[in-house]
């Protein structure tokens, strides 16, 4: 996820929640047991620009202790649900805290580029339309009971351990990957002599490694069906930009009438995730599609900055091309259009669903397609080493 | 990735030094990253490329005089920053972020430190130089 601030006026009456029916956009496209409603809206901030989000249910596992909670982000950049402990409110629901090999309570810090959040493993059935996932791992994110922040958990980044810093109550990372850390987790404990994860008793935390089945996990792999992975569909929307949208979390690729490929482009990925946007005849080898992420981040000198909302572009409204090329050889030309940011947050500076958006990338090889490029169109994000109708994921298909 | 060429193994591990320190300092090591290295023979620089056992690759560009003046990432995790920019760690830490930053994007623009990063949890690059110790001729902001 990487949500740039835009400048939008502050909607303070969007702390209400997602319950009304004023939004705009239209009712989802696709409707079954198998969706979950996506808003884009404010969120609790309420100054959100094109961040989707979605409700879970979590439970104490086997039980029928349950909390509801709305404005979680989703995001198909990042693995797991992590949820802001600030955002559960004043009787949040207790879970069982996960504990590593020794039988220590296992705490996590999970790393952003220039970011972590630090919290409490917890053991949750999470629920998301029809889909459960039984006791998963998921993150408490500014779990007051987790011991101080490791130093090198810190590594000299920003925390991001509130709601306001994070922007939503929580995210549930619906990425190509079964769980967060990955191999990597299983044998190093403290990669690069930075914290992931760690074993903290009384006398203090220490870092741990964590098996595959015991790192926070994509809780999308741990449904009975519809386990191979999602669709993110969004409407298309005003050119000027609407205050808010709403979209379709579809559970599952082709293993139900409402989630079939059809005629998508299936791109399968590299190890991290990556395939090729070529763009103005450069190869960027590292891209990808994110959800999470408010406009398309690329770089392109041509295009003049704007004035107000530095780091993104204010063109008058062109459209650009790119070709998407997977692992698999597959090529996708994509033509998108990219407007005045300053231009649309200034005429209308209360919409939190604008077109057209695009910034600045701080990587020179990577373009991330952000949430401008799911209005119009389904996304599919295929889970690594399940079955598809179209193969084994890892993949993304539009 | 860079076109380089004459690459060198090197048969004992030599030694690496942090962000704007003498590559013969001996501040960091490969025992410390417990990381395998190679030299690559550049224009107008060397490189010191170590591969972690985590398998994040860090590439430190070296000038002429010895002077380590740039330091670049790439792998699933981010490096040990306090190690790999040393000195410049406490301004890194403590560098307002440029505008357009946010969690997986980075840009801090010191006089005296420049950074460019990104990525997630499985991906992150990025790239810190020293505008000071940049060699003539090279693009510092184009390495990676």
């Amino acid at each position: 996820m990487r949500a740039r601030a835009l400048a939008v006026a502050v909607l303070m009456a969007a702390l209400s929640g997602c319950g009304g029916g004023s939004g705009g956009g239209g009712p989802p496209v696709t409707t079954g047991t198998n969706v979950a409603p996506l808003i884009v809206d404010a969120g609790p901030g309420g100054t959100s620009v094109n961040l989707p989000f979605v409700t879970v249910v979590v439970c104490v596992p086997g039980t029928s202790t349950c909390q509801t909670i709305d404005h979680v982000l989703l995001d198909t950049g990042s693995t797991g649900l992590r949820l802001v402990n600030e955002g559960l409110g004043t009787s949040p629901i207790a879970l069982p805290q996960a504990q590593s090999a020794a039988g220590d309570p296992l705490d996590e810090c999970f790393q952003f580029a220039d970011g972590y959040t630090w919290g409490s493993v917890r053991n949750a059935d999470v629920q998301v339309a029809d889909g459960t996932a039984s006791s998963v791992p998921v993150q408490l994110i500014g779990d007051p009971s987790a011991p101080a922040v490791p130093s090198d958990c810190a590594n000299g980044a920003v925390p991001e351990n509130n709601v306001v810093s994070f922007g939503a109550n929580g995210v549930l990372g619906v990425s190509v990957f079964r769980e967060d850390c990955g191999p990597a987790c299983v044998s190093i404990a403290n990669p690069n002599g930075q914290g992931a994860y760690y074993g903290c008793p009384a006398g203090g935390c220490v870092g741990s490694t964590v098996a595959l089945v015991a790192q926070v996990q994509n809780p999308v792999y741990h449904f009975a069906t519809n386990n191979n992975g999602v669709a993110v569909e969004m409407p298309t929307i005003s050119s000027a930009g609407q205050l808010s949208t709403r979209g379709s979390l579809i559970l599952g690729i082709g293993t139900q009438t409402n989630n079939q490929l059809g005629g998508a482009t299936v791109l399968t990925l590299g190890a991290s995730g990556e395939f090729t946007t070529t763009y103005n005849g450069t190869p960027l080898t590292f891209s990808f599609i994110d959800s999470g992420s408010n406009a398309y981040f690329f770089n392109d000198s041509t295009l003049p900055p704007c004035v107000k909302n530095v780091g993104f572009y204010c063109p008058a409204r062109i459209t650009l091309t790119a070709v998407n090329t997977g692992k698999n050889g597959a090529v996708s030309d994509v033509a998108f259009d990219v407007a005045d940011a300053d231009a649309l947050t200034g005429n209308n500076p209360t919409f939190s669903a604008l077109p057209n958006v695009a910034g600045t990338n701080t990587l020179t090889s990577s373009f991330d397609w952000g949430l401008p490029f799911f209005y119009g169109r389904r996304v599919y994000v295929a889970i690594e080493g399940q079955t598809t109708s179209a193969g084994l994921g890892p993949f993304v298909a539009y | 990735m860079l076109a380089l060429p004459a690459l060198l193994w090197c048969a004992a591990p030599p030694v690496m030094a942090a962000l704007g320190e003498a590559v013969s300092s001996v501040s960091s090591d490969t025992a410390r990253l417990q990381a395998s290295l190679r030299i690559v023979g550049g224009a107008g620089y060397d490189v010191h490329e170590l591969t972690t056992p985590a398998g994040t690759t860090i590439r430190e560009y070296i000038a002429p005089s010895g002077t380590v003046f740039a330091v670049a990432w790439r792998g699933p995790f981010k490096p040990d920053l306090r190690l790999l920019l040393g000195g410049y760690f406490d301004l890194y830490a403590s560098s307002p972020r440029s505008a357009g930053s946010t969690r997986t994007q980075l840009a801090i623009d010191q006089r005296a430190l420049v950074v460019r990063a990104g990525g997630h949890m499985r991906a992150f690059s990025g790239l810190a130089w020293v505008p000071a110790l940049v060699p003539a001729g090279v693009s510092a902001g184009a390495l990676q």
